[in-house]
């Protein structure tokens, strides 16, 4: 096969060429394979020519040609063909099965097409069947298990929250480590716009949100250095390239065809399984409090709940009645109207309160699909509707998604192309934020949470049934103090939206110079507004109490040009050279701006007028809520690849960046690739055979820059304009050093990567792929964490080395393969990854870096010497010499205030197993996950075993007394006895021992099933549908984390750090969701 | 292939035309940030502003921030507040608790001063520097008394390069704060170009600064009399004779807070972390020791303890074992007899002072309506007059005087008990009992007028209710030992220093008076007393050169006590 002109063909298809010549004959004809069914979509191009066309749902085909012209057909997966054009107009062709099949093509960087067999470096592809149809509108959720080296972790379960993906572990410190999304040849931004610390609320949005899972025709997936070059300093962290179907209009046939689309699924919160035996209260002793280490309900405990003196009988199915918790209400205005509950009986029995609390959620999506043209245009158009009703009431995303992308041959070797598309994202949600299992986290967060109070609801309490409202409407509770704001006041009360308008495109122009030389010029943009709000009602007891409302309006533009100059020549017979060069300027301008309200005057009405007091700071971060950046990058780049008679391709690439948010003399770094394949199979013919049908082997080398955030360079001072106002109302402003220290030094940090691989496929049945590499990141950009005796807070530096190097396996295996179409067929693919991030060197002085915001006295990552990337330090039991744990002369364990390693979050290795099952037109689908390893502190699991609502799997007696094991000061064993209140709550809960929360997150999820009919032609003929197909599917169907305690059913797959380096990190980040649903697509 | 190459020029003229239309796409100098000023434009009466709040933010914390700066430690380890983190002075506080006040002392107000001077010195701006010099001399002994060795010498050089900066002995840093003081007179008698704009504590009165830089020196020498008496000795002498001390409430250094509630808010941050909301913050649990001592130590309860106090009940009917767990338990076997548990009594005819015991690490109940809450003084809460309200909701934000209240630092109160002190154990100048009567009018007088606005109808005391009291305590002072007489001052003492646990926690060090505080609830040895506290976490996790200690007992450089010698 010619790769030349494959190549070519493609270009063709793309820009639809049909060039009109005098003496041509129209040649026609079907294309079918082996078994005589039609091939759509395969390619008929005149060799030497830059004439083609693919053929139409029929395999059949049209093109004017010459007598003696050679047609060559093409077609994935198949032998290519060339057949002389005789006297005939008639020419029918057979193809057949390549047996040295993966001869694919892929889209790799800057969108240009290459066989895979050429690649000297992995690339995973991901086609539209495994994204549509799906119960998740995040494009990045979609994906989970579906690559292997792909790490996604959501941040909860609420519908629209953040996602973290981390393709190859991690690379930087404290630069971003999230991949670039690429949208049909663009840069998207999928940043998260977070707007205070995720201790305040990580309620934000990842911006890839903006993308309909429903309008992707195909997702590659670029993890290797050598593979994003190209890309610069953007795709260091991997490159998911996306292909919308507005943007691959060029396949289409030049029949209209209009798909349709709709989905309903539902979401159920996974909950733990709380404990029925015990009610709220301390030491057995029953009260209205916020743990529940109280008396027994069956009363069968010395009748604890009978010395209460809350209890005034009992009802008839003998459970104790209490007075009702307003009885107790200290301040006795916020019961007005609520004095008929005072007689009322209270049962002390537990209450499902917080499975009320949740509601089942509802997806609904409708994607429309248009295509069509004629020989020199094609267009394709998408709308897809999206909306996500989650399981937290009051939490909602709908969007709207709107694209068109066509293309035109023009005359005089013109091609224009373009996509457009534009997608409105509404987003509320109550707010969310980090809690350690009593209220807030961090004593200086800002706000009010949704979960924070509720996952560990005291069994007694009738969180239902319990009024949230005053009369005035302040939040009410059970609580005599009434210290602790009402879970359902919070839902109605305080919210977060986010609307996003963004619109990308691009538009492109290619101009073939010669059969052999085109150049390309490519402008892109992607713009979006984001309109941010967030709000309190007066009357809460979290956050201001007076009520808050602070909108934040962002501006994201990222301006994307590039010029390209495209060659592939065949040298001689044997050597084929493709060469491109390029140039790119790529501008980046952030702004937002913003009010902040507080002093709420009618209540209930979050507008900025209904405040008395107005502010441009953010009282939450302390920072100017205005922030602006502009961040410009030029970079030209080069990639040749030397084909050798379709068996050896070396490929030699190299970029220079330079970047403006450097100084001038640091500004600019070089960094070049390179890349070998070979193909054992085709260069020795008696390879090949019934066990190898083809082996690939590949090596390469990769290497790229890291460059800082702007504004990192240069010294700023503050300025507080309002930093008090005195008793005569004169306000004072002040100055004050930035607490950033400023570096001009500072350099671009460098990864480079080796990487190793093989693509394989045996017995004809086999595929099999597996990847090592080795990545290391130099010169690491880390933000320090400073003494303050320094006199700052922080700096960047350029300190230290990380190395990553791991392995990565997928396959797919055709267990059962039949014969004919419609026989029983059972596949099943599967990937594995293994990624080890070690920190190499830190600079001299340097113990550890906090890798997040700190919440005081809380465990969090660390990046340490020796030690895998982001351990989890944090405070530990005091042990004495002999390693024995010290316990006190209280009798509870002694704290070791030192930062102690408590664990490593990086999961050992992940794996997926993806069976599916084919049976006439029924398939079913699986993909089971496996997670080894990588522990988490986790404080849902602290606080919801700690406050006794769920029993540990091995349950304390709660009517007896301990004795820690460990000895007391003096080594002697400890000898004290407590009471199970003070082991379960004071010592694993409240112990302010960071060590008792660590849980290894070894899991098995079952993460997606699906069972899909598509309707036979048989019946279809008759009607209008082209085609017609039902599936059921489900998602995060059914998980265990094997060493956590099961009543807990916790997600591993969630993480409270939100978007960033941190992970294995939990502060009560809500429950997880399943999903389950039906979707139906119908084509005409 | 001319013509092709003709098109192709088009076509990259093109390209580079529009992506250079306007260098703005691709300039490389942008570094300069549009979100902040330039060092450049720095402002000396700015910088100076910042210093000024930083002080009292040090001291008495931030608004909304889980920060509550440094005298509440002081006020916890002395009974004046609850301790109610853990059973023992291992658990007392935890390193991440002094996170931000290590970093309000260096980078905040430090690192400020510096700036300020490297402008204001060559422009002759000497009273700002003073200031500066006071500021600094102030928080450096704090960190001192607080911490021990900490860093000084190798400070505030992050621009330089030197993020581990190593700790210089207290002695050495005490020395260099008295020389700050010196300096600082000396550039408070200089001729300035221009006074600041903006005098927080004193407005704009160099005099004042004089007599707050020499009361600083009397406490420098006080504080370090057990390490060398004789200059000790002759330093307190000398400034006696000097005349130039805060003696009377009108020379005050303290910090005025506003009722402004935002953008900023401005009100004492003990009031809005107590009566802004959220209910009382367990930080600030009122210890059954301290209203003890104000309401029955003498026989008639202190004239202040309504100005102090604001009790939501009179009686303790609400108290069982869900509000107050240690109601159904027994005194501990290690309390002495005079040692209350769990309830103040009513001996003087006041009931309803609710607290919490010393290191009783338990559970927050819900208790909030019922504990005693902050009075008028010094954090402008509402005045005591019986009426029993519940002041813990959200309404409580307009009690009292709103939140005008003080940060107070060095009172004519303090001076009069210092030199007790002094005369009494090092025989300077001045008689003992003089100053200890001078102190108690001082400070009943300044208290008593702080809340005058608020103080109405039977309950505010009467001239003999004072003199009384004062003659009660002089009794007691005369008919004592040389221990009974410092156990009286500094009684005295303490009770004046509410709202200032730095002066506490140095006193009780040092004399170890009151020597009948009350012992821990849980357990009969708490282990070793908080000699010195931990380094912040953020501070050793970060600086190799610091590193954190094993535990809690290490002292002071003027701490020379022997072991035991506070409990």
């Amino acid at each position: 096969m010619k790769v030349k002109n494959y190549y070519v063909g493609f270009v063709l298809i793309l820009f639809g060429i049909a060039t009109a010549l005098s003496q041509e004959k129209a040649v026609s004809g079907t294309v079918s394979d082996q078994a005589g069914l039609p091939l759509p979509g395969a390619t008929v191009l005149i060799k030497g020519t830059a004439t083609g066309t693919s053929t139409d749902f029929d395999g059949k085909y049209t093109i004017n040609a010459n007598q003696g012209e050679t047609l060559v057909i093409s077609f994935v997966g198949y032998t290519t063909l060339e057949v002389t054009v005789g006297a005939s107009n008639t020419i029918n062709v057979t193809m057949q099965e390549d047996t040295q099949a993966l001869e694919e093509v892929v889209v790799t960087a800057q969108g240009i097409r290459r066989e895979k067999k050429a690649l000297g470096y992995a690339v995973s592809t991901v086609k539209s069947e495994s994204i549509e149809q799906r119960a998740d509108s995040d494009v990045a959720r979609v994906l989970s298990g579906k690559v292997a080296g792909v790490n996604i972790t959501a941040s909860n379960g609420m519908s629209g929250s953040s996602t973290n993906i981390i393709i190859r572990g991690y690379s930087s410190v404290t630069q971003s480590n999230q991949p670039l999304f690429v949208v049909d040849g663009v840069p998207f931004d999928s940043g998260t716009n977070t707007q205070t610390s995720f201790f305040d609320g990580s309620t934000e949005s990842s911006r890839f949100l903006d993308l309909d899972p429903n309008s992707i025709e195909s997702v590659s997936v670029l993890k290797g250095l050598s593979a994003t070059v190209l890309y610069g300093s953007q795709g260091r962290n991997g490159v998911i390239l996306i292909t919308t179907k507005s943007a691959s209009s060029g396949n289409v046939t030049k029949k209209t065809e209009v798909s349709i689309t709709q989905s309903l699924f539902l979401a159920d919160a996974i909950l733990p399984d709380y404990q029925n035996n015990y009610g709220g209260g301390f030491h057995q002793g029953f009260g209205f409090f916020f743990s529940n280490w109280g008396p027994r309900f069956d009363r069968t405990d010395d009748d604890g709940i009978a010395n209460a003196g809350q209890y005034v009988g009992d009802a008839a199915n003998g459970n104790a009645i209490l007075q009702h918790p307003f009885n107790y209400i200290g301040d006795t205005s916020l019961i007005a109207g609520y004095e008929n509950l005072l007689t009322q009986p209270y049962e002390y029995k537990p209450y499902d309160g917080v499975e009320d609390f949740f509601r089942q959620g509802t997806v609904t999506t409708t994607s429309i699909n248009i295509r069509g043209g004629s020989d020199k245009v094609n267009f394709n158009a998408n709308y897809g509707r999206t909306e996500d009703n989650g399981i937290t009431r009051a939490n909602k995303v709908t969007r709207n998604a709107l694209s068109l992308g066509g293309n035109a041959k023009l005359s005089n070797n013109f091609s224009v192309s373009g996509v457009f598309n534009f997608t409105r994202t509404d987003y509320k949600s109550p707010p969310n934020i980090a809690s350690g299992g009593s209220g807030a986290a961090s004593a200086s967060a800002g706000g009010s949470g949704v979960f924070i109070d509720v996952m560990y609801t005291p069994r007694s309490v009738d969180l239902t049934n319990i009024p949230f409202e005053a009369a005035d409407g302040r939040s009410v509770y059970y609580r005599s103090a009434n210290d602790i704001q009402n879970p359902y006041w919070t839902l109605k009360h305080a919210k977060t939206t986010q609307q996003t308008d963004r619109f990308n495109g691009n538009l492109s122009l290619i101009y073939d110079l010669n059969d052999w030389l085109n150049v390309s010029y490519r402008a892109g943009i992607d713009t979006y507004t984001e309109l941010n709000t967030y709000g309190q009602d007066k009357g809460g007891v979290a956050g201001d109490p007076t009520g808050i409302f602070r909108t934040i309006a962002v501006r994201n533009t990222i301006w994307n040009h590039d010029i390209i100059f495209n060659a592939d020549k065949d040298l001689s017979e044997d050597l084929n050279l493709k060469v491109i060069l390029g140039a790119n300027s790529n501008r980046i301008v952030y702004s937002q701006d913003g009010l902040e309200s507080t002093g709420q005057l009618a209540f209930g009405i979050l507008k900025h007028y209904n405040f008395t007091t107005n502010s441009a700071v953010n009282s939450f971060s302390g920072l100017n809520i205005a922030y602006d950046s502009e961040a410009n990058r030029l970079g030209v780049y080069m990639d040749a690849t030397l084909g050798y008679k379709d068996y050896v391709y070396l490929n030699l690439v190299g970029r220079n960046d330079w970047s403006s948010t450097l100084e001038t003399d640091n500004n600019s770094l070089f960094y070049p690739g390179a890349s070998i394949s070979f193909i054992p199979t085709a260069a020795f013919d008696n390879l090949s055979g019934n066990i190898l049908n083809y082996l690939k082997l590949r090596v390469g080398y990769g290497s790229s820059a890291g460059f800082p955030d702007p504004y990192f360079t240069r010294n700023v001072l503050g300025l507080t304009a309002r930093s008090f106002v005195n008793n005569n109302g004169t306000v004072v402003s002040s100055n004050s050093v930035s607490n950033t220290l400023g570096n001009p030094n500072l350099k671009p940090e460098t990864v480079t990567e080796f990487e190793i691989g093989m693509d394989s496929r045996l017995f004809k049945a086999l595929n099999l792929n597996v990847s090592l590499y080795k990545k290391k990141t130099k010169d690491l950009i880390t933000s320090q964490t400073l003494d303050n005796a320094t006199g700052f807070t922080n700096t960047l530096v350029n300190i230290g080395e990380i190395e990553s190097k791991g392995v990565e396996v997928d396959f797919d295996l055709d267990v059962i393969k039949s014969t004919q179409s419609d026989g029983f067929k059972f596949n099943l693919a599967g990937n594995f990854s293994a990624n080890e991030s070690l920190v190499t060197d830190l600079a001299d002085g340097t113990d550890n870096i906090a890798l997040t915001d700190l919440v005081v006295g809380t465990a969090a990552n660390y990046a340490v010497e020796g030690r895998p990337f982001g351990v989890i330090l944090g405070s530990s039991i005091l042990r004495d010499a002999n390693g024995d744990r010290v316990v006190g002369n209280d009798g509870f364990y002694l704290v070791d205030n030192s930062l102690s390693e408590l664990g490593d979050p990086n999961p050992d290795w992940t794996a997926a197993l993806i069976p599916t099952f084919r049976y006439k037109n029924f398939t079913l689908s699986a993909n089971v996950q496996y997670r080894q390893g990588g522990d988490i502190y986790s404080t849902t699991a602290n606080a919801l075993l700690g406050r006794g609502v769920v029993d540990y799997d091995n349950p304390i007696n709660r009517e007896a007394n301990y004795i820690l094991p460990g000895v007391d000061s003096n080594g002697a064993p400890n000898n004290v006895a407590i009471t199970s209140t003070n082991l379960g709550f004071d010592n694993f809960f409240a112990g302010s021992i960071a060590e008792l929360a660590i849980y290894d997150g070894t899991t098995i999820r079952l993460q997606e099933l699906s069972l899909a009919y598509s309707m036979p032609e048989s019946i279809l003929k008759n009607t209008p549908f082209g085609s017609l197909s039902l599936t059921l599917s489900g998602q995060n169907l059914w998980y265990k984390a094997v060493n956590f305690d099961g009543d807990l059913n916790y997600d591993t797959n969630s993480s409270s750090s939100g978007v960033g380096n941190g992970q294995g990190i939990d502060f009560i980040t809500g429950p997880s969701s399943r999903r389950y649903g039906i979707s139906v697509k119908a084509s005409f | 292939m001319k013509n092709i190459f003709k098109k192709l020029n088009v076509i990259i003229l093109l390209t580079i035309g529009i992506i250079i239309n306007g260098c703005e796409t691709t300039s490389l100098t942008v570094q300069d940030s549009p979100n902040a000023l330039n060092p450049s434009t720095a402002d000396v009466d700015f910088f100076l502003n910042n210093i000024q709040q930083g002080l009292a933010a040090f001291i008495t914390g931030y608004e909304g921030s889980g920060f509550d700066g440094m005298s509440e430690f002081g006020m916890e380890a002395t009974r004046m507040l609850a301790a109610i983190n853990g059973n023992t002075y291992r658990s007392i506080s935890d390193p991440g608790d002094f996170d931000e006040v290590w970093a309000t002392a260096y980078s905040n107000v430090l690192e400020d001063i510096k700036a300020m001077n490297a402008v204001a010195l060559p422009a002759e701006q000497y009273t700002h520097v003073a200031i500066g010099e006071i500021v600094e001399s102030y928080i450096m002994m704090t960190l001192v008394d607080f911490f021990g060795d900490v860093p000084y010498s190798e400070a505030l050089q992050g621009n330089e390069g030197i993020f581990n900066p190593i700790v210089d002995s207290g002695a050495s840093i005490y020395e260099a704060a008295d020389a700050l003081l010196v300096d600082a007179i000396e550039n408070l008698n200089k001729t300035e170009i221009a006074l600041p704009t903006t005098d927080l504590y004193y407005n704009g009165d160099e005099s004042k600064w004089i007599k707050a830089a020499n009361t600083m020196r009397l406490k420098l020498y006080l504080q370090t009399r057990l390490v060398n008496s004789s200059q000790s000795t002759s330093v307190i002498n000398s400034l006696v004779s000097g005349g130039n001390l805060i003696m009377n409430s009108g020379d005050d250094f303290q910090f005025q807070w506003s009722t402004n509630s935002s953008a900023p808010d401005s009100r004492h941050p003990y009031f809005d972390k107590n009566l802004d909301g959220q209910g009382p913050d367990s930080d600030f649990i009122m210890a059954n020791f301290y209203m003890d001592l104000l309401a029955n130590e003498y026989s008639e309860p202190d004239p202040r303890i309504r100005y102090y106090f604001y009790r939501q009940v009179g009686d303790f009917s609400g108290s069982n074992v869900v509000t107050n767990s240690c109601s159904t338990q027994n005194k501990p076997a290690w309390y002495g007899p005079d040692d209350n548990f769990c309830y103040v009594p009513d001996t003087n005819g006041l009931n309803g002072y609710w607290g919490w015991d010393h290191l009783r690490g338990d559970g927050i109940p819900p208790h909030q309506q019922f504990v005693t809450m902050f009075g008028v003084y010094p954090i402008g809460g509402p005045y005591d007059d019986d009426s029993f309200r519940n002041i813990s909701g959200s309404t409580a934000v307009s009690e009292g005087l709103m939140g005008a209240g003080i940060t107070p630092i060095l009172l004519g109160s303090y001076t009069n008990f210092m030199l007790a002190e002094a005369a009494l154990t090092l025989g300077t100048t001045g008689d003992a009992r003089t100053y200890l009567e001078e102190g108690m009018r001082e400070s009943i007088n300044k208290v008593m007028l702080f809340g005058q606005t608020l103080a109405t109808g039977p309950t505010v005391p009467t001239s003999t209710d004072i003199d009384d009291y004062v003659s009660d305590v002089l009794d007691i002072y005369d008919n004592g030992s040389d221990t009974d007489k410092l156990r009286v001052i500094v009684q005295q003492y303490f009770v004046a220093l509410w709202g200032n646990g730095i002066e506490a926690y140095n006193t009780y060090r040092r004399t170890g008076q009151p020597d009948n505080l009350q012992p821990a609830a849980r357990v009969a040895d708490p282990g070793t007393y908080v000699r010195s506290n931990w380094y912040p976490q953020t501070a050793t996790d970060s600086n190799s050169n610091l590193v954190q200690k094993a535990d809690v007992s290490t002292p002071v450089f003027w701490d020379t006590n022997p072991p035991g010698f506070v409990h």
